[in-house]
């Protein structure tokens, strides 16, 4: 015996006695997905195998309609659940964190702990540049490296680390001296930009290409018993220039050898970078532009310098006069202040 | 390839109804007209949803909205080309939720990203869990 019905406007023919389970189920319609009306009623899904067809029903169906900006998996929601807990942060924040991308320069002593800290937090894209190999004398302070990992070069040594702390992350490592032929190609893939380097000449490069390229450029350095933090955003706040328009004159500062550095002020100074990085990716709190951080480890303190963008800088200036990216002959005394 | 085309008008009804909800996620139904053979979906009529969740991160509709909106797309002989929904704070493809729930394997998912200063629409057709990224055309009307 067949009967007419209704199915979302159309007219079906059904040839047996059916409920609506085992019509959803001849339509190849999922019931899990699914919200079911007769005759202007919502059908339970419990209920849908006890409800039989009659003639003249009208049945229509929806699927739901949903979904999320999330990218996240279970996982991952399960390894980031400390950060998603965060009011400030979210599931928002953490997907922001995912999608970002941050070049740190330098895979040294702030290089070190910038990067480990960013790939736990699930930084999407970790660019790592450094041309260096581990040296006994970095064990000191590079916690990226091993004792067993001494002669490699740093990059190596440093992805295995970062990928086994997180396998989420995807890093890129340039095994390469930055110089002004490459920092901007290099730079250009990247939302962030982190300053782990150990030399004046690739300070200030590093400073020109992120102010000629508009990339946000979070800045430290670190000697002896003291590191020194700021955020330098092109256009709102000061640049490196706009503090120290130069780099110092060859010997006003002691040797690379001579000065020294207590190895932990890497970590603080280095995680404060993390910290930053993290802030400008996810808009949480306020960045230290146009700030200076001032860290003294001798009785642990620190102290903050407003610091302004200078109209007459000679990158960020009303007039530039330095408008391509120029180079620093490096020299010895020039690792001086930036030691990382 | 296949296309999505929008009205001048949908369009903008549609970026403004996502702006007005920002930061929290916008959504809503797209009917009009299928020329399968072209492989073009133009749009006539845009059905703004309230996004039950409230949230910047989910969107879920009510059902009993989506019923009214079928009923008049019968009504008015309207095909269903699209759901659209917006992504206030991240990019303009296919999380991994979106395509878990993209249950109309036939529709155009369009989603709206708010994540930079311009917007960006993008349309993808989602089966067996694979988004695929279609033309997003918007037509000036004269």
């Amino acid at each position: 015996m067949s009967i007419k019905i209704t199915v979302n406007g159309e007219e079906k023919e059904i040839k047996e006695v059916l409920n609506l389970a085992e019509l959803l189920a001849e339509l190849e319609v999922d019931p899990e997905v699914t919200v079911v009306k007769v005759n202007d009623s919502m059908v339970p899904q419990g209920e849908l195998a006890e409800r039989e067809l009659e003639p003249g029903d009208n049945i229509e169906y929806i699927f739901f309609m949903g979904g999320g900006a999330f990218d996240l998996t279970e996982a991952e929601i399960e390894r980031y659940s400390r950060h998603i807990i965060l009011k400030d942060l979210g599931g928002t924040g953490q997907q922001k964190i995912k999608d970002a991308k941050v070049l740190v320069v330098g895979a040294g002593g702030l290089g070190s702990p910038v990067a480990f800290y960013l790939a736990a937090a699930g930084v999407g894209t970790l660019g790592l540049v450094d041309s260096d190999h581990v040296d006994l004398t970095n064990l000191q302070r590079q916690i990226l490296h091993t004792t067993e990992d001494t002669g490699r070069a740093k990059v190596d040594s440093a992805r295995e680390k970062l990928e086994a702390m997180n396998p989420n992350v995807e890093v890129k490592t340039y095994n390469q001296y930055l110089n002004k032929d490459n920092v901007e190609a290099i730079i250009a893939d990247y939302d962030i930009i982190v300053d782990g380097v150990d030399n004046f000449p690739t300070r200030y490069l590093l400073n020109d290409a992120c102010v000629m390229a508009g990339k946000p450029l979070v800045e430290a350095g670190i000697l002896q018993f003291s590191g020194q933090l700021t955020t330098i955003m092109p256009g709102e706040g000061p640049c490196y220039r706009c503090i120290f328009a130069e780099p110092p004159k060859e010997g006003a500062i002691p040797s690379c050898q001579e000065a020294g550095v207590l190895g932990a002020i890497a970590g603080t100074i280095g995680t404060l970078q993390a910290t930053e990085v993290l802030k400008l990716i996810t808009g949480v709190g306020r960045p230290l532009v146009g700030r200076m951080l001032v860290y003294d480890a001798k009785d642990l303190s620190f102290r903050e310098i407003e610091v302004k963008k200078s109209d007459s800088c000679d990158v960020c200036g009303d007039d530039p006069v330095i408008t391509e990216l120029m180079e620093y002959e490096l020299s010895c005394n020039l690792h001086q202040q930036a030691e990382a | 390839m296949a296309r999505l085309i929008l009205k001048s008008e949908d369009y903008q009804k549609i970026l403004k109804y996502s702006l007005q909800h920002k930061p929290v996620e916008a959504c809503g139904i797209i009917a009009g007209i299928i020329d399968e053979d072209a492989g073009k979906y133009f749009s006539t009529k845009v059905y703004l949803m309230e996004n039950t969740k409230n949230s910047p991160e989910h969107y879920l509709m009510e059902p009993e909205e989506q019923f009214d909106v079928f009923k008049d797309m019968r009504k008015n002989e309207l095909d269903f080309i699209s759901v659209f929904h917006s992504h206030p704070h991240s990019p303009a493809r296919p999380s991994q939720e979106d395509i878990e729930m993209a249950n109309y394997n036939e529709a155009i998912y369009l989603i709206i990203s708010l994540q930079q200063e311009q917007e960006d629409f993008r349309a993808y057709f989602i089966q067996n869990e694979q988004p695929q990224e279609i033309e997003v055309e918007v037509e000036i009307s004269n």
